[in-house]
């Protein structure tokens, strides 16, 4: 080997353990969120967070962040409370940033776990539906579940399936045919079946399903129409997970303990459906 | 600048062929680890004069004069040509040529080194044809005597410039002259270099005679024999004189210190306009050397640059940690080869036909605007009198054929360049992507089966023609046209979808673009000290892309057979963009080292053509043929050409410049400059639409200093501001609403988007040493970029996602270089960059963009094997890849490339009849399996596999 080879790759070495050595990475299965090991909620039992149980059935963290949305503050020129907050299923990720979380254990919940499964930052607008337009924003929510006696293996698009607030209920049946499962909405005191189609709900929404996006056509370009009144959430940066958070640490702090703990509801009620 | 090292050298001894012992080099690499970056900087001459050089003290009559210079910045000069004669005779011209990085060389024919003396000047020449002495001068021409030479002409006694005494040595015989000696032992060992007949050579290093190139005997044993006595020389008392016969060995040193005496050469090239930037350049010889067929494998071995592909199969430049088409501007011929709509341009060109390329990292000088964000790449076609082809063949089955050939007729120079490209290219197995459970689901391919192969076929034309009329009054009208047209396949698919199917025939996945490029330009001097220049340019680009996302039969309702997409879910994208500019600028020279130019440019772009369209509907059903897509609230996408009226399909950019070059001292040198710009960009409205157009004023200063710390030594720092304005895709690209489950988190266009503001400064230091035989170049320098509002795409939500405003992004780092050459034949160098970028606006400790590699070093040699063969090596390492964290998605779509070495080899004949050279060039010979980084909008968290090994035999001939 000559000379100038030699001196060649000790320079090459030397040089490349300077540059290969200063480089450095960004911090490392921690939730992009500041004070990710803060412990901000407490949950009452193990939520899971598999597709199955996200996009297939009542799922506290989903019901969560509706609520979430639905007391979302927005702007002072709101006129009219919010009476409807929704959240899509396939918007609860069991992903992790470096490991698979098939659930999230009952107990105290940190900061960082939370916001790994609520990862998309979606803005929260509030606006004007028609119950026209709710009742075909719930046929497209409910348009992908399995049948009873089916294997539910969610296929790619079913999460858009929606998780409703506190105080509503959805009736579903899967026996029936696509489009017309919806059999009972009731949005707080006011039954949408019963009254008019072009009675008006104030329902807090993201901005993807606003996109038009997961199948909510019905949706799309509403966000923008001044007729519906759309409002964008106006506290923690207006995105659902951080929403999502901020409502935890307050309704269901980490010292609420096991009975006050977060917990699934059954809002929605599942007729002739397969279970996960 | 103290001729020759080895004078300096403490010991009094010639240095050996191991020259790490010497203090200089000790001292170059001290200062090349603790500046941890490599740049070239220019030095310092004479205080009249812009060529670093100093004139041989004398030189052997009837011998071959070699001169090397480095061109200080100052001037705008890109060509140099030495104006010789016998004193008192009349002058002759010969050309210097650019050689590695930033060398100058040229020569003086034996024929006319006949006489007692030689006296030259240097004369640099602008793009624009403005000449100006850089060294030297008509009226004060250096003067070389010539050892043997006949005393006939003496000519009137001038003296050279002050900077550079050239004593009269006695002239000696050859056995009490060592310079004699040496140009013996030169002659000997190389007749054809002693010969005016010696026919002349294809390339720089064989545009000259051959050097005497040392056996290969002679290069191992080198670093084992004791160092060779010095020679003594009359100049040089403080050498011992030499204390035995000489050997063979140390002739050649002898011949290698003679030459050094000729001149220490080390340049900072300017690029084709005033540029206060560091400049890499690579001639043709060099890119020869290195092993390389295509630009952006040049690219590859510039400090500070990455070069990675896209699933389509595009290239991207990136550059100190950062990334975007849009920011790095692509020149040739002077000509802007970015597109209008997204600033994309062709990187994958050849390399054949190309005289040089030139990379700045940084802005560069005030007549860039546009793109010239991150850096500037310029690729300048071969136009030396002559004719070259070259025929290659490799595998992947790949054929190349280039043809160049330029010559003068009368007052008309033509030039002209082709090149035909067709390669089926490397195809790697792709195990997975975004809707693998979905085809795995539904049967169209068996569990465990890869999803698709990448594709890389490619068929590309592409020619140029150029003409000059020389003017009266030493004027020029230059008229040039180009054209390329590639086909190619996808490479992997539009984002994360292997949608390279087979039996899709013509109709299948592909991407076809057409460019054309003409060229107008006049230039005249209107006195001594001024000229004028004014350039007219239009370029059209048309790109076509025909994307399959989903293989045959594909159901986006699994359980819907009408559903189903016979052909495959398909997206058809193409739009064409059109810029018509114009500039004129005048350059004058205010005083000897004084310079100032300035200029206006004005540019109207614009989009003529654009479709996106589908073969599907809103709710993902198949439809027939291609329709455009709908948007969000249900009515058909408009096209950008027709949105608001069309705003932001056409721009106009108005700037004037200006940049003044003032060698304030001898050791200082201060450049001023400023951009005006004015560019339309569209207003947005309430709805996220654009309600008419505004002119957004920007003034973007640019300052540099370059100090001379010692004769070795050179210090520099820039400081640069550039205006980044959003491209027409970044503000009007939409996507439509479309139910198909996948193929969402693209980036669409944000009609609010802002401009960006971006400050570079660079400082940096380069040191230059003899090390006897050995020419050391060592040098480094740290930048800092800053990005205010960077224009940048991060999927924040998993859905189609708008290019977006950041806070602030930057990056910090430094790049450097060490080059070592003993001849033309033999070099070795190490060059790399480190960059750190950051993006502001997210939460500290996920602020760093890894998904560019942090470090990146390339070393390579070059030897002779044997007298007729090189062996031209270069390996490349990069630093390991992660995923960015901006937001959520990012930091869950983790992904690891880890840090890989490339290695390229080559066997290059020297000229073979003095009209052919074989080469035979392996890449990426040990096979390494490399990826890149993909954009996975669907959280698919692959990797896109890159070429393995390609080999390619050559043949070049030339005229």
């Amino acid at each position: 080997m000559t000379s100038q080879v030699r001196w060649a790759l000790l320079a090459l070495t030397g040089f490349s353990w300077l540059a290969v050595g200063c480089t450095t990475y960004n911090t490392d299965c921690t939730g992009l969120v500041e004070n990710p090991e803060e412990k901000i909620g407490y949950l009452a039992e193990d939520v899971p967070l598999d597709r199955a149980f996200a996009r297939h059935a009542n799922n506290a963290l989903g019901q969560l962040a509706a609520d979430a949305m639905l007391h979302a503050r927005t702007s002072s020129t709101q006129t009219q409370e919010t009476e409807l907050g929704v959240f899509n299923g396939g918007a609860i990720r069991d992903e992790g940033v470096c490991v698979t979380r098939e659930r999230l254990p009952r107990g105290e919940l940190t900061r960082g776990e939370l916001h790994e499964v609520l990862l998309f930052s979606n803005v929260v607008t509030t606006l004007d539906l028609t119950g026209a337009e709710l009742l075909a924003m719930f046929e497209n929510s409910v348009s992908m579940l399995f049948p009873e006696g089916e294997v539910v293996v969610p296929p790619s698009g079913s999460g858009r399936f929606l998780q409703i607030s506190e105080g509503s209920q959805l009736s579903v049946d899967c026996s029936l045919p696509v489009g017309s499962r919806v059999t009972g909405l009731q949005v707080g005191t006011r039954d949408v079946l019963l009254e008019s189609p072009d009675a008006r709900y104030r329902v807090a929404i993201s901005s993807f399903l606003l996109s038009g996006a997961d199948g909510y056509t019905m949706l799309a370009g509403l966000g923008n129409d001044p007729d519906r009144n759309p409002r964008q959430a106006i506290e923690f940066g207006g995105t659902d997970a951080h929403l999502t958070a901020e409502y935890l640490s307050q309704t269901y702090p980490a010292s609420s303990g096991p009975e006050g703990g977060l917990r699934a509801e059954p809002r929605i009620g599942f007729a002739n459906c397969a279970a996960p | 600048m103290t001729p020759g090292v080895a004078t300096d050298h403490p010991h009094g001894k010639v240095p050996s062929f191991t020259f790490l012992p010497t203090v200089a080099l000790r001292r170059a690499l001290a200062s090349f680890m603790v500046a941890s970056a490599l740049w070239g900087i220019p030095a310092f001459g004479q205080s009249q004069s812009s060529l670093v050089h100093t004139p041989p003290e004398s030189h052997r009559a009837g011998q071959r004069l070699e001169l090397e210079g480095t061109l200080l910045s100052g001037g705008g000069m890109d060509r140099l040509t030495i104006r010789y004669r016998s004193p008192g005779g009349e002058w002759s011209s010969a050309p210097m040529e650019l050689a590695f990085g930033d060398l100058f060389r040229g020569d003086i024919p034996s024929s006319a080194l006949t006489g007692a003396a030689v006296e030259y000047y240097v004369e640099g020449v602008t793009p624009r044809g403005e000449r100006a002495p850089v060294f030297a001068s008509a009226e004060r021409p250096a003067r070389v005597p010539l050892r043997g030479g006949q005393a006939s002409a003496p000519g009137p006694s001038r003296a050279p410039p002050a900077a550079t005494p050239s004593p009269e040595p006695e002239t000696t015989s050859e056995e009490e002259d060592p310079w004699a000696r040496a140009d013996a032992a030169r002659a000997a060992r190389e007749p054809e270099r002693a010969s005016p007949e010696a026919p002349p050579r294809e390339d720089r290093q064989s545009a000259e005679p051959s050097r005497p190139e040392p056996s290969e005997d002679t290069w191992a044993a080198a670093p084992e024999r004791e160092p060779p006595a010095p020679v003594p020389t009359p100049s040089r008392p403080r050498l011992e004189p030499a204390a035995r016969p000489a050997t063979p060995f140390e002739d050649e040193l002898a011949v290698y210190r003679a030459e050094d005496q000729a001149a220490l050469a080390r340049i900072h090239p300017s690029t084709a306009v005033t540029t206060l930037a560091p400049t890499m350049v690579f001639d043709r010889a060099e890119l020869r050397r290195l092993g390389v067929r295509r630009v952006h494998q040049a690219l590859e071995l510039v400090p500070g640059l990455t070069v990675t592909r896209t699933v389509e199969g595009d290239w991207q430049v990136a550059i100190r940690g950062l990334r975007q088409d849009a920011e790095v501007l692509f020149l040739r011929d002077g000509v802007p080869l970015n597109n209008a709509w997204n600033g994309a341009s062709l990187v994958d060109l050849p390399i054949e036909n190309l005289e040089r390329i030139e990379v700045t990292l940084g802005p560069g000088a005030a007549a860039f605007g546009g793109p010239a964000v991150l850096g500037v790449v310029h690729l300048h076609s071969r136009e030396d009198a002559g004719a070259r082809v070259m025929l290659g063949a490799g595998m992947p089955t790949a054929w190349d054929a280039h043809a160049n050939a330029a010559g003068t007729f009368g007052p008309v120079s033509v030039r002209a360049d082709v090149d035909v490209v067709r390669q089926r290219g490397d195809s790697n197995e792709v195990d997975a992507d975004g809707i693998s459970e979905l085809t795995e689901a539904q049967g169209l391919r068996r569990v465990g089966e890869p999803v698709g192969y990448t594709r890389d076929e490619r068929m590309l034309l592409h020619g140029g023609l150029r003409a000059q009329l020389a003017l009266p009054g030493g004027g020029a009208l230059l008229a040039g046209g180009r054209v390329f047209h590639e086909d190619r396949s996808v490479l992997l698919g539009q984002f994360d979808t292997a949608g390279n199917f087979p039996g899709q025939g013509a109709d299948g996945p592909g991407i076809e673009r057409l460019g054309i490029l003409g060229d107008l330009e006049w230039s005249q001097p209107l006195n001594a000290t001024t000229r004028l220049h004014a350039r007219a340019w239009i370029q059209t680009q048309k790109d076509a892309r025909n994307y399959q996302l989903t293989p045959s039969g594909f159901r986006t309702q699994i359980d819907d057979p009408a559903s189903a997409f016979e052909l495959g879910v398909r997206e058809r994208l193409s739009f064409a963009t059109r810029d018509l500019g114009l500039s004129v600028s005048g350059h004058t020279v205010i005083a000897e080292a004084h310079t100032l130019s300035v200029g206006a440019q004005a540019m109207h772009q614009a989009l003529t053509d654009y479709a996106y369209l589908g073969n599907f509907d809103v709710n993902g059903m198949p439809i027939t043929g291609f329709a455009p897509g709908r948007d969000a609230s249900g009515a058909d996408l408009v096209s950008p050409l027709d949105r608001s009226g069309g705003v932001a399909a056409n721009r106009i950019t108005a700037a004037l410049w200006a940049e003044d070059r003032w060698r304030a001292l001898d050791w200082l040198e201060i450049d001023l400059g400023v951009r005006i710009e004015a560019v339309q960009l569209p207003v947005p409205d309430a709805s996220g639409d654009f309600s008419g157009t505004k002119i957004t004023p920007s003034v973007n200063p640019r300052l540099g200093v370059a100090v001379k710390a010692t004769d070795e030594l050179l210090v520099r720092a820039q400081w640069a501001r550039a205006f980044r304005a959003p491209t027409m895709a970044e503000l009007a690209f939409e996507l439509p609403v479309r139910n198909i489950g996948f193929g969402r988190g693209r980036f669409m266009g944000n009609p609010g988007l802002q401009p960006a503001t971006v400050d570079t400064v660079t400082v940096g230091a380069e040191l230059l040493q003899n090390a006897g035989f050995a020419r050391v170049r060592v040098g480094g320098q740290a930048f800092y970029t800053n990005m205010s509002g960077a224009i940048t795409a991060v999927d924040q939500t998993g859905s189609d996602t708008p290019w977006t405003n950041r806070t602030a992004v930057r990056s910090v780092g430094a790049e450097g270089w060490a080059r070592v050459e003993w001849s033309d034949r033999s070099r070795v160098f190490v060059h790399g960059g480190a960059a750190r970028a950051e993006d502001l606006d997210t939460l500290p400790g996920f602020r760093q963009l890894t998904n560019i590699a942090q470090a990146q070093v390339t070393a390579g040699a070059t030897f002779p094997v044997g007298p007729w063969l090189n062996l031209d090596l270069n390996a490349r390492i990069l630093a390991e890849r992660r995923n960015t964290a901006r937001s959520e998605l990012e930091l869950l779509r983790r992904y690891l490339i880890p840090g890989y070495g490339l290695v390229n080899a080559q066997l290059r004949t020297e000229p073979i009849l003095d009209h052919f050279e074989v080469v035979l060039l392996g890449q990426n010979v040990m096979d390494t399996q490399v990826y890149d980084d993909v954009p996975r909008p669907d959280g698919f968290a692959g990797l896109l596999p890159r070429e393995g090994f390609q080999a390619f035999l050559m043949l070049r001939g030339w005229l």
